[in-house]
């Protein structure tokens, strides 16, 4: 009998240890899956410029549109609602913040939180740009997109083990200014 | 004699889990290098404004190398040529690869290889990139 029981015990232990590696494979797959998303975000909102300083020589981001295209595909790429709540509750357990920054030929820095406008200061190219969230670290040198996602981690079934939301950062140059 | 025909039993069972933490290992492997082939040719089609012939076939290959099937297991539908995207116009892509073990030692469960399976899918929007000739 102590057999059985002892093996039934191991069983359960085993178990939980085969949950939490399929879930924690999960987690690892949705940090790769952001970094894209975010790669995406950055390279899509980089696409529009204001056409009335594009036709002078410079390059000024047109924030409307650059905002209408990352949340766009933020929305799209992570399932989620208007209000960033995610449609698929597996794959995301809470609400999704973005953050850009805008660096471009108008010299001023802009920031966005959730598409909505937060700030803007003055800046000059070769200034080192560090993002808050995520310590990343950018020498601006060029018109420049910086797009940071933060969500909560998706479904993690061994509930007393906590993993930590997953933020990820991407930039967008425009190389070809020279 | 009875503690030993128990241990036995039980030792059966214990055994299966290693090879289901062998195949969860390889199963995320290869989720994880789809991953990133589809990312590839994602980056591709932004220039080409759609998935060509070669980016797709190319993308068929890959996946199913990796995942040890055949090319037509891989379920591409994505913006072709017909469809072509202009620079800010959104292109779709969606690819499904079968996974064809879930549980190791399946058969020992009880489990058909029927019910074994499951699909991972990726799908996803890209902004394009290709301008106008």
């Amino acid at each position: 009998m102590k057999p059985l029981i002892v093996g039934v015990a191991f069983m359960i232990l085993l178990t939980f240890f085969n949950v939490f590696q399929v879930d924690q494979d999960t987690y690892i797959r949705s940090q790769s899956l952001v970094k894209i998303l975010a790669d995406d975000a950055a390279a899509g909102g980089g696409l529009f410029f204001e056409e009335a300083s594009y036709g002078s020589g410079l390059k000024t981001y047109d924030k409307v549109k650059s905002e209408s295209m990352i949340k766009a595909l933020i929305l799209k790429n992570m399932k989620l609602d208007p209000d960033r709540t995610p449609l698929e509750p597996n794959a995301w357990t809470g609400k999704v913040n973005y953050y850009c920054y805008y660096f471009d030929d108008s010299h001023k820095y802009f920031k966005y939180k959730n598409g909505v406008f937060v700030s803007q200061e003055n800046f000059s190219y070769n200034t080192l740009f560090t993002e808050p969230l995520t310590d990343y670290k950018k020498l601006i040198t060029e018109p420049t997109i910086i797009v940071t996602i933060e969500t909560a981690p998706p479904r993690n079934r061994t509930t007393w083990i906590s993993w930590p939301n997953i933020i990820r950062s991407s930039a967008y140059e425009d190389l070809d200014r020279k | 004699m009875k503690d030993l025909i128990a241990m036995c039993a039980v030792f059966l069972l214990l055994m299966t889990f290693p090879l289901q933490y062998a195949l969860n290992t390889k199963n995320h492997y290869s989720m994880s290098l789809m991953q990133k082939h589809v990312n590839n040719a994602k980056e591709v089609a932004r220039q080409d404004g759609y998935f060509t012939a070669d980016t797709i076939k190319s993308l068929k290959t890959s996946i199913s190398n990796d995942f040890g099937i055949k090319d037509t297991d891989v379920i591409i539908e994505v913006t072709e040529v017909g469809d072509k995207k202009v620079r800010g116009e959104l292109i779709h892509y969606k690819v499904t690869v079968p996974l064809n073990q879930i549980i190791a030692a399946n058969v020992f469960w009880g489990i058909t290889d029927q019910d074994n399976r499951a699909s991972y899918v990726i799908e996803n929007f890209a902004a394009s990139e290709w301008v106008t000739e």
